[in-house]
């Protein structure tokens, strides 16, 4: 009997020992685990995209360069967007708007930055991928590398360099968040740069398929544009950070101003150039839209500079970003005619000193223009025969909207503002004509989408982007520019003035080529003949203040304005002025054409650099906030 | 072999001797409250001679005319009857409150209540009966040691949540083991079980009751047994309710003039140039009610719910056997309608239909003379119908929608004579949120099946030594449901006026977009099985009068394995199996039946872990000592019947510390399939990014919970009962998020085994109980829980300039918030006040927050611990019962206190996104005219204000409430009627659920807490029958 127990015993024991060995081990073999990542060639190209896809995207309206600076307003309803907080005034240390310091996204460039390390670090694993592919690669990444801690640096200044990826079983007193030097980063950021532009193509081999990944010319423009931010004044001898010291007392930002900074800008840009026009590229003219119908020279022309962005791949884009554009175009489209659905949200829309920006007809600014009724811009007036390619006739509008450049026309609409375009390219005697004053189609919709101001972005908008049928929206895709061939020509002349004791002919060049392209007779004529201070390109102050004008209204909507104004100190003179706009709820002419003050903003010393969110700053103390914050 | 043969000698003498004797007696054994009480011993005094009632609590039994009965009942006090000439004999038993004999159900067994050196609660099925149909509802304030609530009534969705004795962990799983006759099953069983067919609910609270579970134990352990079959002719019983339901509380609501003055006053006190949404002409025309088509009114709550629901219930069981097999089976069924209105013309029914039938049997067989089988099954069928979007969210709608733009539906007009389709109000462009169109213009259906089938042998031993005993269970459950949507595109109309003749008809406003045929869209499938097996042996000796020992051992395996939903395809964590393995022991020794030891043991292995970290030990000490049956307490025993101290220690696992698709800590996780990043020409080359959602860590573990428990049990007089236990518990080990700096560039938390919480508290319960004459009874009952916790460790930065932030030294769920002052009198004061960094405008009447540090600005820094836990920390109950002849009363009360809720100022804020406004702000907010600084609502606006959204003290409600959670009345009909109807038992009663509530808080049913938007717990007014034949 007792065996019995035994056995009983035995048994039970045994199911214990047989299954303890596998059944509780579930998981099977081969999980995807971080090593699959870099098994083939498809799965490291799938890393490699996905830090492609961390670049920021500069068309997205949550880009607060398009919408956190004077640039475009929007309805009150909008108030809560990351731009237009920073836009009022009203970024915060306890949720920073627009912040990038933080995130555990794909997306966020610390994220990036180690995923970049961790391509570098694992990318000899692979295997089946030839030597000029990886070489290539590695290039690629190396530049963005870069690019994620130069994006950082020209928000928040001295940011921490990774270098490689910090082990995750690391202790915790062992990690700590330190900040280098702006100095150290900017180095770094070059060497960085320098290592990849060696070895990136010239040209895409396969560009129907690569356009939007790195080249030589796209790394070597990007590489100026890191030379001039650090020679701009924000950063090259910034005194107000003069006793901003990390842990051992250095200083964060270099301290004394460095000339040498601004030929090393002007060589980059040069040489970027260089490489530019050797892979081909070129400004974007007036022949290169295709249009099979005749048409004006006037309308010409303004089709052609309204399409220097919005012409997919054009000859003059070194580098667009792939994300969609229907956001922004959606946003910065007026209502044409009457719709009967709501297919445009119609509120990314530029105030009244965007408007009163551009140049007069003879390419001056409209202040300094001797035969521009200045005093009386605010005023109507019935558009003639002569203004019917830009205001329809025998209507009225501002005396403002009359006698400007072709930019302000192809780049700006407003009321009663000629639109081609949207199913109308065939003559342009036929276009759509924007009636925007209440109870009118281009009016307040709902109160969240209108303009607030008045004028439209037009530049945004492709020729061929259309409402069908009244109903819904189909865009015309763009690569939007994150560099392109007039940005960097302006950057050489403002570099090169900057080195020069006085302007010459050399800085006039670069400037004139981007005037040219838009119409406008060079600088020094131009002045000479127009302006109420003819000999203002002849010094070095005068000079700057025209390349940088030149620079607004050329690079308008695409972001550039809102970092170069930082760059170059003057966001607290702009930032602190009132937002003006046309009394747009109003029906009558007079009373629509009467200047509205929509909103002051303030901007302040500490607005210049983000704050890094203050619970990072409370969870690792060795991290240094950023002044005034 | 020898004993066997005695056994036989006995059983035949005992055949022969009843033979000689001359006479029957029948009658019925009836508890206190007058139902008959099946499974009570009749016996014949000083003899081993026995019955006991059937189903119905009948017996009959051969005695002879001296013969004296003893009638006994576990639970009850034995009561002694002579026979004396009587035919029939009718016996009520009284409940024994303190019983010491009673066997009770333990983990893995059974033990007399006496030996009992752990700390359980059991109630009985009687008081869990309340007029729903979910069975978790009913549990908060009726036993002690569960801290419960419930957050919402919507049908099929309306679980309360319960914890015992809290929580003391801030890991992921906190909720206890549910076990239903031994099993390991799910909430959503519990729900499920009908009071009627419970035989013994139990809570399993400290270590000595719960280390046997191992690494699932640490939450507490809910057991519950079915009811058996029991010998005797058939017997059937009845149970038919219809109840009334209707939420506890509505929401009052502003009317629709003072929502668009305020809605115009909100834009103009932010912007005086503001466009105003409202035309004085519109909100003219409104008041005059000139045309009600152009200048509509609605009023949401009213278009969209009814007043009230019915639901019905029903139960039916069946019970008998013989000496070889015994059954009990039962059927119930319910349908519990929601709450929302069904169009006319709808063909289809939208509102929310659940419909759940239940199936059980138990059989037990008599094998040979020492082996039993028990066959137990259990079927489920759900069938759900009910609106897209789920009742919860219709209740939120209401209350995103502007009740001055449109009707919900209009008539048909002349232009649309001939069209089929339900003109739905819509305004503007058409994309106005019509609550409505949305809930008419589709529904969900569902259907969900539950089998569980379950095995028991049971061997008796004893031949091969007295007092061991082998068990075998087998358990095997499939689950199974389907989800299907059908909807139509709803089409919009929206009315407008023709100038010249002055005719109003109605415009389409989505033509193109709307449907009038039913689309649908396949939700969810899933498919779950699983399967346990235990092997248990056991073993019973008294060594002598004075020694006892016992022993037991228990091996367990556990294998779930389910499909995964649509949504969840490719989830590979979630597609492995759920396994558990375990050994675990119980021993005992008792000494002359007043001292007790015990020892438990759970070896537990979880398929979560890295290999070497799989295994744990788990073991529990505990002592008992009956004071009361000391010689030296001899001459008290009148007045203490029960004196009772035990203590318990040990450890406890849990290893439920990530979600289910969360268990492999000792992998990475990546996923291969992300947006897809487009390059080329066209945009049109895409590649899947990678991201990184979890880091390996191999030294991943189970948390750790460390128990103490201190009871006393103590009678007095026979007739009441108190019994309080002191509980301490440390856990350690708990899953926590490291703190490592953004600038590593991390894409998720990097966790590890570095938390530790403690908490401490009590829980007790009072019964009394006194027969009033001999017709009419009393009972006085409460209980008590009262569970607080706090984090001792974690990972944190260093506080110590702000030592308000730590969270260690703070209950687990404490709200951090800021400490509102008041409101701002105007901009003056704003510009001389610390600056409120939160991003965005604010101004006078906008709240002003306390600069707790002093640094003159207000951030994250200066947010502080407020109010109480979210979970309250103490849940209460007491009611009394009585009865005479044939009616009954009780009722019932059950409080919860300690505890916050915040007010959710996003979701309540009036006009934006066409959000309504709420009466009580309407009555009480600042305004410029109206300057009161402590009003409800801070200065209206038309945006989200930043400075008002935060979590502070000016939104913070107290949790605390008391209700009367049911009451009920009852008649049960005179025997001599019964005769007559040849029935054994009929009682009518009327009972109510949710009655009144009585809080601080008056904007919705407090118990609803911070879901006080949606679908709202029910009043319920409940009618019904009790049969019995």
């Amino acid at each position: 009997m007792k065996n019995n127990i035994y056995i009983l015993l035995i048994i039970l024991l045994s199911i214990c020992t047989a299954c303890e060995k596998d059944y509780l081990n579930v998981v099977p073999d081969n999980v995807a685990t971080i090593d699959n990542a870099f098994s083939n060639r498809y799965n490291a190209q799938k890393f490699l995209f996905t830090i492609y896809s961390a670049i920021p995207a500069p068309g997205n309206t949550y880009n607060t360069a398009l919408n956190g600076g004077d640039e475009i307003w929007y309805p009150k309803s909008e108030v809560n967007r990351p731009g237009v907080k920073i836009a009022q005034g009203f970024q915060s240390v306890s949720g920073p708007s627009g912040n990038k310091w933080t995130g555990s996204h794909v997306t966020a460039p610390y994220v990036a930055i180690r995923n970049c390390n961790i391509f570098l670090k694992k990318i000899d694993e692979v295997q089946g991928l030839n030597k000029y592919e990886k070489t290539q690669w590695v290039a690629e990444v190396k530049f963005l590398k870069a690019y994620f801690h130069f994006y950082l640096l020209k928000m928040y200044g001295p940011v921490v360099i990774n270098d490689t990826a910090i082990e995750i079983t690391e202790a915790t007193s062992d990690i700590k968040s330190v900040r280098n030097t702006v100095e150290e980063t900017f180095t770094y950021v070059i060497k960085l740069m320098d290592e990849a532009i060696v070895d990136l193509p010239l040209m895409l081999q396969f560009a129907d398929e690569d356009l939007g990944r790195v080249t030589k010319p796209i790394a070597a423009s990007i590489k100026a544009r890191v030379l001039m931010t650090a020679a701009s004044p924000l950063f090259n001898g910034n005194s107000v950070y003069a006793s901003f010291l990390d842990a051992d007392g250095n200083n964060l930002f270099p301290s004394t101003y460095d000339e040498t900074k601004w030929e090393a800008a002007a060589t980059a840009a040069k040489e970027a150039i260089d490489l530019c026009h050797e892979a081909g590229l070129k400004l974007y003219q007036k022949e290169d839209y295709i249009n099979p119908f005749p048409q004006t020279d006037v309308t010409l022309l303004k089709s052609a500079l309204r399409s220097r962005i919005t012409e997919k791949w054009n000859s003059e884009l070194i580098w667009g970003h792939t994300q969609g554009t229907y956001g922004i175009q959606a946003e910065s489209m007026p209502r044409l005619y009457g719709y009967t659905t709501n297919p445009v949200s119609s509120r990314h829309c530029p105030p009244l000193r965007i408007a009163e920006m551009y140049y007069s007809k003879n390419g001056v600014p409209i202040k300094e223009d001797v035969n521009y009724d200045y005093d009386n811009r605010f005023k109507t007036r019935t558009s003639l025969e002569a203004d019917k390619y830009h205001v329809e006739k025998g209507q009225k509008t501002a005396i403002l909207n009359f006698d400007r450049e072709t930019r302000f026309y192809s780049d700006l609409a407003f009321d009663r503002g000629v639109w081609f375009g949207n199913g109308k390219d065939l003559s342009d005697d036929d276009p759509w004509f924007i009636h925007a004053r209440r109870g009118e189609f281009a009016s307040v919709f709902e109160v969240s989408q209108y303009s607030v101001t008045g004028y439209w972005p037009k530049k945004l908008v492709a020729m061929n982007t259309q409402v069908k049928t009244g109903t819904s929206l189909t865009t015309k895709a763009y690569a939007f520019p994150i560099i392109r061939l007039a940005d960097l020509y302006l950057y050489y002349a403002e570099a090169l003035n900057e080195v020069k004791g006085a302007p010459d002919a050399m800085v006039y060049e670069y400037i004139d080529l981007v005037r040219e392209r838009a119409g406008l007779e060079g600088v020094v004529n131009s002045w000479n003949a127009h302006s109420s201070n003819p000999t203002k390109p002849t010094t070095k102050e005068g000079m700057r203040k025209i390349i940088q004008q030149e620079r607004m209204i050329e690079m308008s909507f695409e972001g550039d304005r809102f970092w170069d104004l930082r760059r170059w100190k003057l966001a607290k003179n702009y930032m602190n002025k009132p937002i003006k706009g046309w009394t747009v709820l109003e029906n009558g002419v007079d009373e629509y054409y009467t200047v509205k003050t929509l909103y002051s903003p303030t901007f302040s010393e500490r607005d210049y650099l983000w704050p890094i969110p203050e619970y990072e700053i409370i969870n690792h103390p060795s991290l240094i906030q950023n002044p005034g914050w | 072999m020898r004993k066997l043969i005695t056994c036989l000698l006995i059983f035949m003498l005992g055949v022969i001797h009843a033979q000689a004797q001359d006479k029957m007696v029948k009658g019925t054994i009836f508890d206190e409250t007058g139902s008959p009480l099946p499974g009570a011993s009749v016996v014949v005094k000083g003899t081993s001679k026995g019955v006991s009632t059937d189903f119905d609590g009948l017996y009959s039994i051969k005695v002879k005319e001296t013969d004296i009965l003893i009638i006994s009942f576990t639970g009850y006090s034995n009561k002694e009857v002579a026979v004396k000439g009587k035919n029939t004999l009718n016996v009520t038993l009284k409940p024994d409150v303190n019983s010491l004999d009673e066997v009770v159900l333990v983990s893995f067994g059974k033990q007399k209540k006496r030996a009992m050196v752990s700390s359980m609660t059991t109630v009985k099925p009687a008081e869990l009966k309340i007029a729903s149909s979910n069975l978790t509802t009913a549990l908060a304030g009726k036993v002690s040691g569960l801290i419960a609530y419930q957050r919402g009534g919507e049908p099929g969705r309306d679980n309360a949540e319960f914890f015992v004795r809290g929580v003391t962990t801030f890991g992921y799983g906190s909720s206890p083991l549910i076990l239903i006759d031994g099993v390991e099953l799910e909430v959503s069983d519990l729900r499920r079980l009908h009071p009627d067919d419970i035989e013994a609910f139990s809570i399993m609270k400290d270590a000595a009751a719960t280390a046997l579970y191992g690494a699932r134990g640490a939450n507490g352990v809910i057991y519950v047994t079915t009811k058996e079959g029991t010998e005797g002719p058939v017997s059937v019983s009845a149970r038919i309710e219809t109840s009334f339901s209707a939420p506890t509380q509505d929401i009052e609501l502003a009317d629709p003039i003072t929502y668009m003055r305020m809605g115009n006053e909100a834009v103009r006190t932010r912007d005086p140039l503001g466009l105003l949404p409202y035309s004085l002409e519109k909100i003219d025309n409104t008041i005059a009610g000139t045309n009600p088509m152009l200048y509509p009114t609605t009023d949401w709550h009213k278009e969209l719910f009814k007043d009230y629901t019915t639901n019905k219930r029903f139960n039916f069981s069946l019970n008998g056997g013989g000496k070889t097999a015994r059954y009990y089976v039962s059927v119930a069924g319910s349908q519990d309608n929601g709450i929302l209105k069904v169009p006319q013309l709808s063909s289809f029914n939208n509102n929310i239909d659940f419909k759940s039938y239940n199936l059980r049997s138990n059989t037990n067989i008599n094998l040979t003379e020492t082996s039993k089988l028990k066959l137990s099954f259990n079927v489920n069928f759900e069938d759900y119908t009910g609106p897209r979007q789920g009742g919860s969210d219709i209740y939120k709608m209401a209350m995103r929608s502007n009740p001055v733009y449109f009707k919900p539906y209009y008539e048909k007009d002349t232009e649309n004579e001939f069209t089929n389709h339900i003109l739905f109000g819509n305004y503007g462009d058409g994309n106005y949120l019509n609550p409505y169109a949305q809930m008419v213009s589709g529904y969900k259906e569902g259907s969900n099946t539950k089998v569980i089938a379950q095995l028991e042998f049971t061997e008796n031993l004893d031949y091969l030594t007295e007092g061991l005993d082998f068990k075998l269970v087998f358990n095997a459950t499939k689950e199974s449901f389907y989800r299907v949507d059908r909807f139509y595109q709803p089409y919009y109309y929206t009315p407008r006026l023709n100038k010249e003749s002055g005719v109003v008809s109605l415009k389409a406003l989505n033509e193109e977009t709307g449907t009038e045929y039913l689309n649908f869209y396949q939700k969810d499938r899933y498919i779950a099985s699983s399967t346990y097996l235990e092997s248990n042996i056991s073993y019973n000796k008294e060594i002598d009068d004075a020694n006892e020992i016992s022993g037991q051992l228990v091996f367990t395996l556990n294998n779930r394995l389910a499909s995964l939903t649509i949504e969840e395809s490719g989830n590979l964590e979630k597609s492995l199996p759920y396994r558990n393995m375990g050994l675990a022991g119980r021993f005992t020794y008792a000494n002359s039946q007043k001292y007790f030891a015990e020892f438990n043991f759970g070896y537990n292995g979880s398929e979560r872990f890295a290999k070497k970290e799989r295994w744990g030990f788990f073991p529990s000490v505990g002592l008992g000592w009956l004071a009361s049956d000391e010689n030296f307490m001899k001459s008290t025993k009148k007045v203490i019947s029960n004196l009772k101290f035990k203590a318990s220690y040990g450890l406890v696992g849990n290893d439920q510390i990530g979600g289910p698709d969360d268990r492999f800590f000792y992998l990475s996780k990546v996923d291969l399939k992300g947006a897809k990043y487009y390059t080329g020409e066209n945009f049109d080359n895409g590649l899947r990014t990678i991201s990184i959602q979890r880091y390996a860590n191999e030294q991943i573990t189970w948390e750790t919970a460390k128990k103490l428990n201190i009871g006393m049990e103590l009678g007095l007089f026979n007739e009441l009962d108190l019994e309080v236990d002191y509980f301490s518990e440390q856990r350690s080990n708990i899953l926590a998020g490291r703190i490592l700096p953004y600038s590593m560039g991390l894409q998720t938390g990097v966790r590890a085994n570095i938390g530790e919480a403690e908490s401490h508290g009590v829980d007790g319960s009072l019964v009394y109980t006194t027969n009033l004459g001999s017709e009419a009874w009393l009972q006085v009952r409460g209980n008590y829980t009262y569970a607080k916790n706090k984090i001792t460790k974690m990972e944190e930065p260093d506080y110590s300039a702000t030592p308000w932030l730590s969270r260690i030294g703070q209950p687990i769920d404490q709200t951090w918030g800021f400490v509102a002052e008041r409101l701002f009198v105007d901009q003056n004061e704003v510009n001389n006040s610390p600056e409120q960094a939160f991003g965005g405008e604010y101004s006078g009447g906008d709240i002003k927050y306390k600069d707790i540090n002093g640094d003159g600005r207000i951030s994250a820094l200066d947010r502080v611990p407020i109010g109480n836990p979210r979970i309250p920390e103490i849940t209460y109950g007491f009611g009394v019962s009585s009865g005479y002849k044939g009616f009954d009363v009780s009722c019932f009360f059950q409080g919860n206190a300690n505890s916050s809720f915040w007010i959710n100022t996003r979701e309540t804020a009036p006009f934006i996104n066409e959000q309504q406004l709420i009466k009580a702000y309407a009555d009480d907010y600042w305004s410029e005219t109206n300057r009161n600084v402590y009003a409800m609502w801070p200065r209206l606006s038309d945006n989200y204000v930043n400075n008002n959204n935060q979590t502070s003290t000016w939104f913070m409600q107290d949790g605390a409430f008391l209700r009367m959670k049911s009451a009920e009345i009852g008649y049960t009909l005179s025997d001599k009627l019964l005769a007559k109807m040849k029935m054994e038992k009929v009682r009518f009663y009327a009972s109510g659920t949710n009655l009144f509530v009585i809080s601080k808080f008056k904007l919705w049913d407090p118990e609803l807490a911070g879901k006080g938007l949606e679908y709202p717990n029910q009043r319920v007014i409940n009618l019904g029958v009790n049969i019995s034949l």
